[in-house]
C-alpha cells in the first residue's frame, strides 16, 4: 500500500508513545467509570473503538502527501467555516451548539476548525515570498484565526478558542517572525492582567514605550502596539462587568477556590485533594477514594489526570509527563528535520496544540490554571478529541515519512 | 509555487527549535514541580482532607430508658418515627423518582420539587420530604430500594407516653437540648437535637434514662450516601425505671377527679411509696416528644389553670381544717389538753377585740377533742392553739416537716410556708400576735402546705410517727434486667407520738368517716377509712351553702380530704384537694371514695368491726376491755394490765379545772355558751 521507503521512515516511537499514553488513559477511564451503571460501564471499550477509528484516520492521513493537504488548506478552511456557521443556526446554547449530528455519529466542528486553521496558516506562511518581518505580515494570519475563533465564541466555547493562539504563536516563531513581535502580540494579555492595578499598568505602558523605542520598531507599529495595550487596559474593567456571573466566578474561584468550596471551587478543591492524597505511589487502581466515591467531577473527561494522580501517585504522573515530553521531543525533531518549511510549520503548530492542552489541563487539575474544559490529549474520554489527536499524529508521521523525498 | 530558499535549514531556525525544546521542558518542569509540591510536600494534608471527605461519624442515639408502673406495666416507651428524605444529587432519573415518590407519599410532585429546590444551596444534604411516615410505606420503600435511588429513610425514636395525659406530672416530658446548655462543658458530648428530660422523672432521672450514645464511622460518597460502615459502637440503651405508681389506682384517681381542678395523692404510709399522683388539669407529654408546635405551647402556657404545674408538689395551699389533727397531736403530746377535756363552742372565739368564728354559726356546744375533730369545730382549736402558743405550734409543724421540701424525685417542688415571728417581721413587717397562733391552729392565716407535705404528715399519723421521703422510683434496671439501683424507704424524721395520742386522733378520724363526721360520704363498709376534711379559705370571704352560687370561683375555698385506711393496719394514705371546690365534704370526699373503691376492689371485706364501733365515744384505753371472739387470751391479760394502768391517771389529771386555769377567758365563754 505504501512505498517501502516511506514506511522505513515511519516514526514508530512517536506512535508507540501515543499508544502508551492512550493505554494509561483507557485504564483511567476504566477506573473512573468502574462504578457507573452498577459496574457495567463500557466507557473504556468505547474509547478503544474510537482509537481504532483514529488509527484508520491516521492511515488515511499518512497515505497522501502532507504537501497536498496543505495545498487544500484554504479549501478545508472554508468548509470548516461553513460547518461552524451551520452550527450557529441551531438553537440552544453551549453543548447543543458544539456538536454536529451526522446520523450515526456526531462530531465537533471546532476540532476540524483547529486542523483547518493549522493548514491554512501553513499555506499562507509558506506561500509568502518574503519572510515575516512586521506587524503588517500578521494581518492575514490573524484574520484566518479570528474568523473561526469568533464563530466558536458565539457557541459559546471559550476554552476551545484559546488553543488557536499558542498554535499561531509557535508557527509564527518558527516561521521567522522576530521574537519581539511575539512579545508584542502577547502584551495585550499582560495589560489585561496588570490592569487590575492602575499604577502597575501605567508602569507597564511606560516600559512598553521604551521597548518599542529601543527595538527600533516603526512609528506606526509602535503607536499601534501602544494603542492596543491602552485600549485593552481600559476595556478590561468594562468587559469584566459585562462577563456573565459564572464566568466571573470561574476566574475569581481560580484565584481562591475556597471562596466557593461547594460551588465553583468544588472541582479544583476536590481535584487537588485527589492528586495530593495520591502521594508518591498512589492508592492503587480502583482504590482512589476521591474517584470511586464520586468526589471528583467529570472524572473520565476533563479531570482524568486527577485519577492518575490519586491512584497512581507522583510516580505515574511523572511517567505520563515523561511520555508527553518524549512525544513532544519527537515532534520537535520532526519539525527540525522536515523536508520543507510546510512540514516544519505544521509540526510546530501541532506541538503548540498539544503543549497547550497538556499544560492547561494538568495545570487546571493542580490548581495553577483556571478551569477551561480542555481535554488532556490521548487521556480524556471523548471520541472526537481522540480522533483529532490521531489525525495530528498522522500528520506528524506524514511529515516524518516524507523527509527524504527529493521532489514532488 | 516553490520558494527560492527554504528557511528550515537556516541557523536561526535550528536555534529556534532549540529554544522551543527548552520551552517545552520548562512547561513540563513547572507541572512536575507543582505535582511534587502537592503530592510529596503537602501530600499528608490532602490525604487528611480526602479522609474528611469520605468518612462521616454518624451518632447513633441511644434509646431512652422505659418507664414502668408497679407490676411491670409499661407507661413510657420509644416509638420509631421514620422520615423519608432524598439526596437528589447524582440521581439520574430524578423526575421519574419524584413521580413515583409523589404517588407513594401522597405529596404532589410540585411540593417535592419545591422542597428539593429550597435546599439547593446546601448540596449533598438529604432533603427531608415527609416526617412520621407510616410503617407500611416505609417497608414498601425499603423493598423496592432500586426503584427509588437517592431516597433514604431516617429512623428516629420519639418518646411515647402510652397513656397520654396519665401521670403526666410525674413522668414529665423531654425536649431538645437548648443552645445555651450545649455550650456548657457538662453537655459537651451532646449534639444538637438530642433529647433531654425537661420535667418530672424524665428530668430527675435523666442520667439513668439517657443511655450512652454510640456512633458509626461510615464511608460516604460525594452525595452523602453511605457506601459501607467501617466501624460501629453500639449505643447503650438508657436504664429502665420501675415506679411505685399503681397504674389502676392512678387511672382511678384521674377518673375520680374528673374535670375538677386539683390534685390527688395516694401513698403507702409504711414506706412512703407513691401509689398515685394526679394533678389536674394535665397535659399530654407526647406533644413535647416531637417538636412541640408553637400553637400547642401557647395553649399550654395561656391556660389560666396552668396545666404544666404539678399541683401536688408545686402549689401550696392553706391546709384549713386538715391541719387540726396536727394541732391536736401537739396538744395531746404537750399535755395541754387531754382527750376528755371539754370546750364550749358558741360559734365564735373572742380574743380581745378580735372575734374568730366557727363554721357553724350556732356553735357546737360542749365538745371534746374527738368531737371537735369529727365535726371540725374551729372554736375548740382556737382555744387549743391559743393555749399551745406559737412556739409549740411551729415546733410541731416543723416536726411534721411542713415548711420544707420533701425532696420527692420530681421537679419544681415548693416548700410551703410555716409562718414564724422572724418571717412575719421580715416579710410583713409585723409582730406575732396571739391571733396568729389561733389562726395557725386551724391551718389558716399564713400557713401554706403542699399536698405532698400534708399527705406525708397523715402518713406519719397512720404509721405511728415516721415521716418517709415520698418515693416514686423503686428501682433502676438495665434493659437486660440487671438491677442498677434499688431504692429503700428513706426516713426524713420521726415524731414521738404516744399510743394514746395516736389512737385518739385516728379514732376521731375513723368516726369522722364511719359515724357522724364531715367525711362520711366516703364511708365504705368494712374498709375502716379514717379521714379529715378541710375547707381552706382563700380569701376573707364568708362562704356558705346559701351564697355558694354568687361567690366568684377564684374566691371559693379549696376543699380538702386527707385520709388513710384501713384503721388497723393502714395501707394507703389518700389526699384529695379540689381547688376552689367549696366545702371539703361535698367535693373532695366523693373523689376519695371512688379511689378507695378501686383500691379495695377484690380485697375481702374486714367483717370484724373495730372495737370502738361498739364504744363510739371511748378510746380503747378508756373503755373496759372485753376480749373479742377468737382473740388470743394470752395477750388479753397483758393488754388489760397496761390499759388499766394508763387509764385512770390522765383522765383525772387532764380535767376541766386545768383548762380553766390555763385560759382565764374560757370560763366566761363557757358560761355564756352553756345552754
Amino acid at each position: 500500500m505504501f512505498d517501502r521507503r516511506l514506511m522505513k521512515n515511519f516514526d514508530i516511537a512517536l506512535l508507540l508513545t501515543a499508544f502508551c499514553v492512550i493505554g494509561i488513559g483507557v485504564t483511567m477511564i476504566y477506573s473512573s467509570t468502574y462504578r457507573l451503571n452498577g459496574g457495567n460501564s463500557r466507557y473504556y471499550v468505547r474509547q478503544i473503538y474510537w482509537l481504532l477509528v483514529g488509527l484508520l484516520a491516521l492511515l488515511a492521513v499518512i497515505s497522501f502527501d502532507y504537501r497536498k493537504l496543505v495545498k487544500m488548506g484554504y479549501l478545508i478552511y472554508t468548509v470548516s467555516l461553513i460547518l461552524l456557521v451551520l452550527l450557529l443556526l441551531k438553537s440552544g446554547r453551549g453543548d447543543a451548539r458544539r456538536w454536529m449530528e451526522l446520523g450515526f455519529f456526531r462530531f465537533q466542528p471546532s476540532e476540524l476548525a483547529k486542523l483547518s486553521v493549522l493548514l491554512a496558516l501553513t499555506q499562507y506562511i509558506y506561500d509568502r515570498q518574503k519572510s515575516l518581518a512586521g506587524l503588517r505580515d500578521l494581518i492575514i494570519p490573524f484574520i484566518i484565526l479570528l474568523i473561526p475563533v469568533g464563530l466558536i465564541l458565539i457557541e459559546p466555547d471559550l476554552g476551545t478558542t484559546l488553543v488557536f493562539f499558542p498554535m499561531l504563536l509557535i508557527m509564527l516563531y518558527l516561521g521567522g517572525l522576530p521574537f519581539r513581535y511575539i512579545f508584542f502580540i502577547i502584551t495585550p494579555i499582560i495589560s489585561m492582567i496588570i490592569s487590575v492595578s492602575l499604577w502597575y499598568w501605567l508602569l507597564f505602558l511606560l516600559i512598553l514605550l521604551a521597548l518599542v523605542y529601543y527595538t527600533r520598531t516603526t512609528l506606526f507599529e509602535g503607536i499601534f502596539i501602544w494603542g492596543v495595550n491602552l485600549a485593552t487596559g481600559i476595556a478590561t474593567p468594562i468587559m469584566w462587568n459585562l462577563l456573565k456571573g459564572y464566568q466571573k466566578n470561574r476566574l475569581l474561584v481560580f484565584l481562591n477556590p475556597e471562596r466557593d468550596p461547594l460551588g465553583a471551587g468544588y472541582n479544583i478543591i476536590q481535584s487537588k485533594i485527589a492528586i495530593g492524597s495520591g502521594g508518591m505511589w498512589g492508592k492503587g487502581l480502583l482504590m482512589g477514594t476521591q474517584n470511586q466515591l464520586n468526589f471528583l467531577p467529570e472524572q473520565h473527561t476533563d479531570f482524568i489526570f486527577s485519577i492518575l494522580g490519586e491512584e497512581g501517585g507522583f510516580f505515574w504522573a511523572f511517567i505520563l509527563l515523561s511520555l508527553y515530553t518524549f512525544f513532544l521531543f519527537r515532534a520537535l525533531d520532526i519539525a527540525a528535520n522536515a523536508k520543507d518549511d510546510r512540514g516544519s510549520l505544521l509540526a510546530g503548530g501541532i506541538i503548540g496544540l498539544f503543549l497547550f492542552h497538556i499544560f492547561i489541563n494538568i495545570g487546571m487539575t493542580i490548581g495553577i490554571m483556571p478551569i477551561t474544559g480542555l481535554p488532556l490529549p490521548f487521556m480524556s474520554y471523548g471520541g472526537t478529541a481522540l480522533l483529532t489527536n490521531m489525525v495530528l499524529v498522522g500528520i506528524l508521521e506524514n511529515i516524518r515519512m516524507r523527509r527524504f523525498e527529493t521532489h514532488r | 509555487m516553490p520558494r527560492q530558499k527554504s528557511f528550515n535549514t537556516s541557523d536561526w531556525f535550528r536555534k529556534r527549535i532549540a529554544y522551543l525544546t527548552v520551552f517545552v521542558q520548562l512547561i513540563i518542569l513547572v507541572l512536575l514541580g507543582r505535582l511534587w509540591f502537592i503530592q510529596i510536600v503537602s501530600g499528608h494534608k490532602f490525604e487528611k482532607r480526602a479522609k474528611e471527605n469520605r468518612l462521616r461519624l454518624i451518632p447513633l442515639k441511644a434509646p431512652r430508658g422505659l418507664i414502668f408502673a408497679r407490676d411491670k406495666k409499661l407507661l413510657v416507651n420509644n416509638r420509631p418515627v421514620y422520615t423519608v428524605s432524598i439526596i437528589p444529587q447524582g440521581v439520574q432519573e430524578l423526575p421519574t423518582v419524584v413521580k413515583k415518590l409523589s404517588r407513594v407519599l401522597g405529596l404532589s410532585e410540585q411540593e417535592i420539587l419545591a422542597k428539593i429546590a429550597r435546599q439547593k444551596k446546601r448540596r449533598f444534604q438529604p432533603v427531608k420530604l415527609l416526617p412520621d411516615v407510616d410503617l407500611k410505606i416505609i417497608s414498601l420503600l425499603a423493598e423496592r430500594k432500586r426503584d427509588f435511588p437517592g431516597v433514604i429513610i431516617e429512623t428516629e425514636y420519639q418518646r411515647n407516653y402510652l397513656y397520654n395525659k396519665l401521670a403526666a406530672h410525674v413522668l414529665g416530658y423531654v425536649g431538645e437540648i437548648s443552645e445555651t446548655l450545649l455550650d456548657t462543658p457538662e453537655y459537651r458530648n451532646f449534639y444538637q437535637g438530642d433529647l433531654l428530660g425537661q420535667q418530672g422523672l424524665e428530668k430527675t432521672y435523666d442520667n439513668y434514662l439517657q443511655g450512652l450514645p454510640g456512633g458509626a464511622q461510615v464511608e460516604v460518597d460525594a452525595y452523602g450516601r453511605e457506601r459501607r460502615t467501617l466501624y460501629t459502637r453500639k449505643p447503650v440503651p438508657g436504664y429502665n425505671l420501675n415506679l411505685t405508681l399503681d397504674l389502676s389506682l392512678q387511672q382511678a384517681a384521674e377518673e375520680a377527679l374528673g374535670e375538677l381542678i386539683g390534685a390527688v395523692i395516694a401513698l403507702n404510709p409504711n414506706n412512703g411509696e407513691i401509689l398515685a399522683l394526679v394533678s389536674h388539669p394535665a397535659f399530654d407529654p407526647n406533644l413535647f416528644a416531637g417538636r412541640i408546635s408553637s400553637g400547642d405551647w401557647q395553649a399550654l402556657n395561656d391556660n389560666p389553670w396552668r396545666p404544666l404545674v404539678n399541683r401536688a408538689i408545686s402549689n401550696h395551699y392553706p391546709p384549713g381544717s386538715t391541719f387540726k389533727v396536727i394541732t391536736a397531736t401537739a396538744g395531746l403530746e404537750e399535755k395541754i389538753i387531754s382527750p376528755a377535756d371539754i370546750f364550749s363552742c358558741n360559734g365564735s372565739f373572742r380574743l380581745g377585740r378580735l372575734v374568730f368564728k366557727c363554721w357553724k354559726e350556732r356553735g357546737h356546744g360542749s365538745i371534746n377533742l374527738e368531737e371537735a375533730i369529727i365535726h371540725s369545730c374551729n372554736v375548740f382549736f382556737y382555744n387549743l392553739g391559743y393555749r399551745l402558743g406559737r412556739e409549740k405550734l411551729i415546733k410541731y409543724a416543723y416536726l411534721y416537716h411542713f415548711g420544707e421540701r420533701t425532696n420527692i424525685d420530681l421537679t419544681n417542688e415548693v416548700s410551703g410556708l410555716i409562718p414564724t415571728p422572724q418571717w412575719k417581721r421580715a416579710v410583713l413587717n409585723q409582730s406575732w400576735y396571739p391571733g396568729d397562733s389561733v389562726q395557725f391552729a386551724i391551718g389558716q392565716g399564713e400557713v401554706l402546705v403542699t399536698p405532698i407535705q400534708l399527705a406525708n404528715a397523715y402518713a406519719a399519723l397512720a404509721n405511728g410517727g415516721t415521716l418517709y421521703k415520698p418515693m416514686i422510683v423503686k428501682e433502676v434496671k438495665t434493659v437486660s434486667g440487671q438491677r442498677i439501683r434499688l431504692f429503700q424507704p428513706k426516713i426524713l424524721g420521726k415524731i414521738e407520738l404516744g399510743p394514746k395520742t395516736l389512737e385518739t386522733i385516728r379514732l376521731a378520724m375513723w368516726k369522722g368517716v364511719n359515724r357522724f363526721g364531715t367525711g362520711r360520704r366516703t364511708y365504705l363498709k368494712g374498709r375502716d377509712i379514717c379521714g379529715k376534711t378541710g375547707t381552706a379559705q382563700v380569701a376573707d370571704v364568708e362562704y356558705n351553702e346559701k351564697n355558694k352560687e354568687e361567690t366568684a370561683f377564684k374566691l371559693r375555698p379549696h376543699s380538702w380530704f386527707v385520709s388513710f385506711a384501713p384503721y388497723k393496719d393502714p395501707q394507703i394514705v389518700l389526699l384529695v384537694i379540689v381547688e376552689h371546690g367549696g366545702e371539703g365534704s361535698s367535693n373532695a370526699v366523693p373523689v376519695a371514695r371512688k379511689v378507695y373503691e378501686v383500691f379495695f376492689e377484690g380485697q375481702p371485706i374486714d367483717t370484724e368491726m373495730i372495737e370502738s364501733y361498739r364504744y363510739p365515744y371511748m378510746a380503747s384505753w378508756a373503755r373496759p376491755k372485753t376480749p373479742a371472739a377468737g382473740e388470743n387470751p394470752e395477750t388479753t391479760d397483758a393488754d388489760q394490765l397496761s390499759t388499766s394502768d394508763g387509764n385512770a391517771e390522765p383522765i383525772e389529771l387532764q380535767g376541766q379545772p386545768r383548762s380553766g386555769q390555763d385560759q382565764p377567758s374560757a370560763p366566761g365563754d363557757k358560761e355564756r355558751n352553756q345552754p
